[in-house]
């Protein structure tokens, strides 16, 4: 049986969304048009209004593509959201629909779209310059549009799984609406993820659903050429481990033995300003000075500063050492995502292991 | 009298989740409605649910991203859940068979399609 009401409701929201995007040329409109023509198409095909189910397939692909930026709203969007509307109430008064029926109603000229940056509108300066530094390195800069209704609390919206992927697979820029604008917003509003990530769009879209637009995409990065030695750092406080470490690696390539954390990052900065970057870091976790983990955030840190994409061949290899019995400051460890990891007493076979797979990757001959 | 067994239903219209809750009652279960992600995963967090269904259009936390944390619960390892679309879309199938879906159920519902979950979850 079809539920009058319920569909009446949708109507209403369809013919306001629209004329709202007439009127104000904003196309975040369109997630809620998208909505609320996906909950209608839902709807006709369990009433069994399957030749509307039908039309109303073909609007929601259109809008779709709108939601997603593959395509412009232009008044054609305009012309076939009204007339799905008519047909809807044709089919709900029992009337024969009439699938080449003109466009019934007239519509303002739309307003012209907002002005707005190349990433956004309304973005802070630290936030543009963000965008800059990302374009000019050749991450991708990407920005998530994502459907809210009001009422999540701070933690909430900050700990929601798009911010978890976002963190996971490049950087976040900016949130628009930030969460206290959104907290005072309208009761259902679109709020908009910028990010930047090496990745491209169609590896984010393994994991992200929600409609994703590309302000540019990443420029490939060109492979490191190979080297004659590999450069291996130690960072380690205690000498006897330190200097241990220090001669095995010497016989795999250029090693260096720092004792404090900021003696091994200004170290590892010097190697990346010279063009002869490091490509192992052994990191002990407990330095008198930086904990590891800092040390690694920062290593990575770098590495984005500068352009040196996550899966590419230039980023620096770092495997971490910790002491047994620590294993929940491991696991806490592990969320920086190092390349490796070493229980003292170090296995050096474990080591020298490791180090003969990166020379095989990185050095000629 | 034994206790029913708990299923929840996450849906933000409430045409689809009352069918399911109508559905499910007949079949004995105890039906919990969540209207998106975020509420899903709060009453999974309260409650012990032996079968979840969850659409995948959904405003604050879409049907995947519930999917994704509710499979990461240890509790919720194993518990069947049904995915719910419109869509009948093999790359977003294959999505919700990824991240651990049990079935994913082209809308609109029929008793059909239900009798012939209920044949799979046996």
């Amino acid at each position: 049986m079809v539920d009058a009401g319920h569909f009446e409701d949708l109507l209403e929201h369809l013919e306001r969304d629209v004329l709202a995007i007439d009127r104000t040329g904003d196309t975040a409109i369109v997630h809620l048009l998208f909505r609320t023509v996906h909950n209608l198409k839902s709807s006709a095909a369990q009433a069994g209004l399957s030749g509307l189910a039908g039309e109303l397939h073909g609007l929601e692909d259109a809008m779709d593509r709108v939601r997603r930026g593959k395509a412009p709203w232009t008044t054609g969007c305009y012309d076939q959201v009204a007339r799905v509307i008519d047909l809807v109430r044709q089919n709900l008064r029992g009337d024969r629909p009439e699938p080449e029926a003109p466009a019934p109603r007239t519509r303002a000229e739309a307003a012209p779209p907002p002005v707005s940056s190349r990433w956004g509108a309304g973005l802070a300066a630290a936030e543009l310059a963000a965008c800059d530094l990302a374009d000019a390195v050749g991450l991708g800069l990407y920005r998530i549009e994502k459907l809210f209704r009001r009422g999540l609390d701070r933690e909430t919206f900050l700990a929601l799984p798009v911010m978890e992927d976002i963190r996971e697979l490049g950087k976040l820029i900016a949130i628009q609406p930030a969460w206290e604008a959104y907290d005072q917003g309208p009761e259902e509003q679109v709020v908009k993820f910028l990010f930047a990530s090496p990745r491209t769009e169609e590896e984010l879209a393994q994991v992200l659903f929600d409609p994703l637009l590309v302000l540019s995409a990443p420029r490939p990065q060109p492979a490191a050429p190979p080297k004659a030695r590999l450069r291996i750092m130690t960072i380690e406080d205690d000498p006897t481990t330190g200097l241990l470490m220090h001669y095995i690696l010497k016989l795999h390539g250029d090693s260096v033995l720092c004792q404090t954390g900021a003696e091994g990052l200004a170290l590892f900065r010097a190697g990346l300003e010279d063009g002869d970057p490091f490509d192992l870091v052994v990191l002990d976790l407990l330095l008198p000075d930086l904990h590891g983990d800092e040390i690694l955030r920062e290593i990575r840190e770098e590495e984005f500063r500068r352009g040196i994409h996550a899966s590419g061949r230039q980023r620096c290899s770092v495997i971490i050492n910790t002491s047994r019995g620590d294993l929940d400051q491991l696991m806490e460890s592990l969320k920086n995502e190092p390349d490796g990891y070493l229980i003292k007493p170090i296995d050096m076979e474990l080591l020298v292991g490791k180090v003969a797979s990166l020379k095989r990757d990185r050095v000629t001959g | 009298m034994a206790e029913k067994v708990k299923a929840l239903v996450v849906d933000d219209t409430s045409f689809h989740s009352s069918f399911l809750r109508m559905y499910l009652s007949t079949k004995g279960y105890e039906v919990t409605v969540a209207t998106d992600g975020v509420e899903g995963l709060a009453a999974a967090r309260k409650d012990d649910f032996k079968l979840v269904f969850s659409d995948i259009e959904m405003p604050n936390m879409n049907g995947i991203e519930f999917l994704r944390s509710l499979k990461r619960l240890p509790a919720y390892a194993s518990t069947p859940v049904v995915m719910l679309s419109t869509l009948d879309d093999e790359g977003m199938k294959q999505k919700a068979r990824t991240f651990g879906a049990f079935h994913y159920m082209v809308k609109p519902f029929s008793s059909a399609k239900m009798d012939e979950l209920f044949a799979k979850l046996k």
